[in-house]
């Protein structure tokens, strides 16, 4: 399940801020990321806005009648209790936008975690720390996530750790390669001669410069994030009825998929229409800040 | 060779050793008592309770239960289901036919379709072939397959009623193995493309081109077959998008098999049959990817000796 982005080459490393910023500025050259960008942020404003924009509450019952075709009262229609799938759509945006960020938070600070102390320090803890990534990468991503729901069970904070679980290690590798290639810079070198601790050239050198990376991997992997957290979700294994996440409609959308398509269309499509927007905001993202890709 | 292949197997031991461990954990970790889970909310006198933790090995110290687990798992014996009562070992071999057969076609149309829009892609870079191609790729890769999976149902299952859904024989396996290859489809075609834009500026496609060959032996003897070099290195990856793949699309068409299997016992909490597909699952990636290192190996020395 997890989608593995392409990963981003160590000579990025050291681009300071100011001109990353800048190329990222060049976006009206870019219309279609310009637009996923747009997608994205109407999406996030009505997760936010959501009691405001959605017209219905999502668990209110019998607002119109059951499965009713999509129509002027309800947009999306309604499912087989009267609830305004629109509605639901909506709040479920409030799920799978925190969950899918969360995850990768998750797997992006524990992998960083990792990825620079086994970079940075080398020697004993690279060993070990390296033979651990190793282990990790060994198991197919989604034993990960089903192993950890089958042991804490199913829910929303389960469903993060699970989803976030098998990015720790992709994380890490990533950033393990640009700690070894920023190490061996003059600054750092400088810093430690001026008496700076370990921990701290971590922090203000090294941390700073192997952003760029994580921040285009974090960004690919919500992509991946929000699918898996709604296919647990449609397995049954992630966030449970009646929450309303898009995943979790769909299944239940799923046995009156030949009388009401609506209800398994809309979330699928919502999921989708994220995820495409995202990775083509992150695909923009990893172009603007890697020149070679950029001249092709 | 041998070296590279020992190396490769060494690498094998920790991974399946986490994977044991793992699996062998499980059954400890879970809040409550296992024993609870075998009775399924029956009541049972004290008596009862004592033999079932005995039958399970639960009142032995822990290394020796995981001595007992390890040793019994080697032999194939994962003891039995709590749903069934039956050998897990018989209980996934029941399913796993099934799985095998959707993954044999599944994978087939993943990678002919992902090698072909990806040399579509990598041969025209930049133009409206190009476009196509990569469009259709990031759908692939956003696509739901849940989602998919259910699309295709309803307009060529039901709307249309040109594929049976359910039954057996080869026209029922036509969706499911769409949806199971859809799983690498975008993510291959975009490796191959990247792949073979990146091999046309070797110096060696420059030479070939220069001693005059015919541009489609450049392509073909030159560019393809190097180009596919870091395809294979990659299969790996696909191996674990095509896991979980299967376990989505054995769902979403309520199909037998292994993937379908592990969500069920997850939900019902049958424990033992979740330990055993763990293990086995972790064990097949593993050695699958070390025979797609193998096979690496073979086709660039390079990687060999390096």
């Amino acid at each position: 399940m997890v989608r593995e982005p392409v990963a981003v080459p160590a000579h990025l490393a050291g681009a300071p801020p100011r001109r990353i910023l800048a190329r990222l500025a060049r976006t009206r050259r870019y219309p279609i990321a310009t637009l996923a960008a747009l997608v994205l942020l109407l999406i996030a404003v009505a997760a936010v806005l959501a009691p405001a924009v959605s017209p219905y509450d999502p668990s209110a019952m019998a607002t119109g009648p059951p499965l009713a075709p999509p129509g002027a009262t309800h947009p999306f229609g309604t499912d087989r209790y009267g609830r305004d799938v629109l509605s639901r759509i909506v709040y479920g945006a409030r799920i799978s936008m925190p969950v899918g960020l969360l995850a990768v938070s998750f797997s992006a600070v524990l992998g960083s975690f990792l990825g620079l102390a086994t970079g940075f320090l080398g020697g004993r803890v690279d060993a070990i720390g390296s033979g651990a990534i190793d282990i990790m990468l060994g198991f197919p991503p989604i034993m990960l996530a089903l192993l950890i729901i089958a042991v804490l069970g199913v829910g929303l904070q389960n469903v993060v750790i699970a989803v976030g679980v098998g990015g720790i290690p992709r994380f890490a590798r990533i950033v393990r390669g640009t700690a070894i290639s920023i190490r061996e810079n003059v600054y750092v070198e400088a810093g430690r001669a001026l008496g700076a601790s370990t921990g701290r050239l971590i922090l203000r050198h090294v941390l700073p410069n192997a952003f760029p990376p994580i921040v285009v991997l974090a960004t690919l992997y919500i992509g991946s994030a929000i699918l898996d957290t709604s296919s647990l979700g449609f397995l049954g294994l992630g966030v449970q009825p009646p929450t309303p996440e898009w995943g979790t409609m769909l299944s239940e959308g799923r046995e009156f998929m030949r009388y009401a398509p609506w209800l398994m269309f809309f979330p699928g499509m919502m999921v989708f229409v994220t995820v495409v927007a995202i990775n083509l905001v992150g695909d923009h993202l990893r172009t603007a800040l890697d020149p070679r890709l950029r001249a092709r | 060779m041998l070296r590279y292949l020992a190396r490769k197997l060494l690498w094998t031991a920790p991974v399946l050793f986490a994977a044991t461990t793992c699996a062998f954990l499980v059954l400890h970790l879970i809040p409550g008592d296992p024993v609870n889970l075998m009775l399924s909310g029956r009541p049972a006198s004290e008596k009862v309770r004592e033999n079932l933790r005995a039958k399970l090995g639960l009142n032995r110290p822990l290394p020796e239960q995981y001595a007992h687990f390890v040793l019994h798992a080697a032999r194939g014996d994962f003891g039995q289901s709590f749903a069934t009562g039956q050998p897990v070992s018989q209980v996934i071999a029941q399913q796993l036919p099934a799985s095998l057969q959707l993954a044999g076609s599944g994978f087939l149309i993943g990678v002919a379709g992902g090698l072909l829009l990806g040399i579509a892609a990598g041969l025209y870079p930049n133009t409206v072939i190009d476009g196509i191609a990569m469009f259709i790729a990031l759908v692939g890769i956003s696509m739901p397959g849940y989602w998919t999976a259910m699309l295709l149902i309803y307009v060529f299952g039901l709307r249309l009623g040109w594929v049976p859904i359910v039954g057996s024989g080869l026209p029922v396996l036509i969706l499911p193995s769409i949806v199971f290859g859809s799983y690498a489809i975008g993510n291959l075609a975009r490796l191959v493309r990247s792949s073979i834009i990146d091999v046309r500026g070797e110096d060696y496609i420059r030479t070939a081109r220069a001693k005059g060959l015919p541009e489609r032996r450049v392509v073909l003897r030159h560019a393809l077959r190097n180009a596919l070099f870091p395809v294979v290195a990659m299969m790996g990856l696909l191996l674990g998008l095509f896991i979980g793949g299967g376990v989505i699309t054995e769902t979403v068409f309520a199909r037998q098999g292994v993937g379908a299997l592990l969500v069920t016992s997850i939900l019902t909490k049958d424990y033992p049959v979740v330990q055993a597909l763990i293990l086995l699952t972790t064990a097949a990636y593993v050695f699958a990817n070390v025979l797609v290192d193998l096979l690496y190996g073979v086709l660039d020395p390079r990687v060999r000796y390096g």
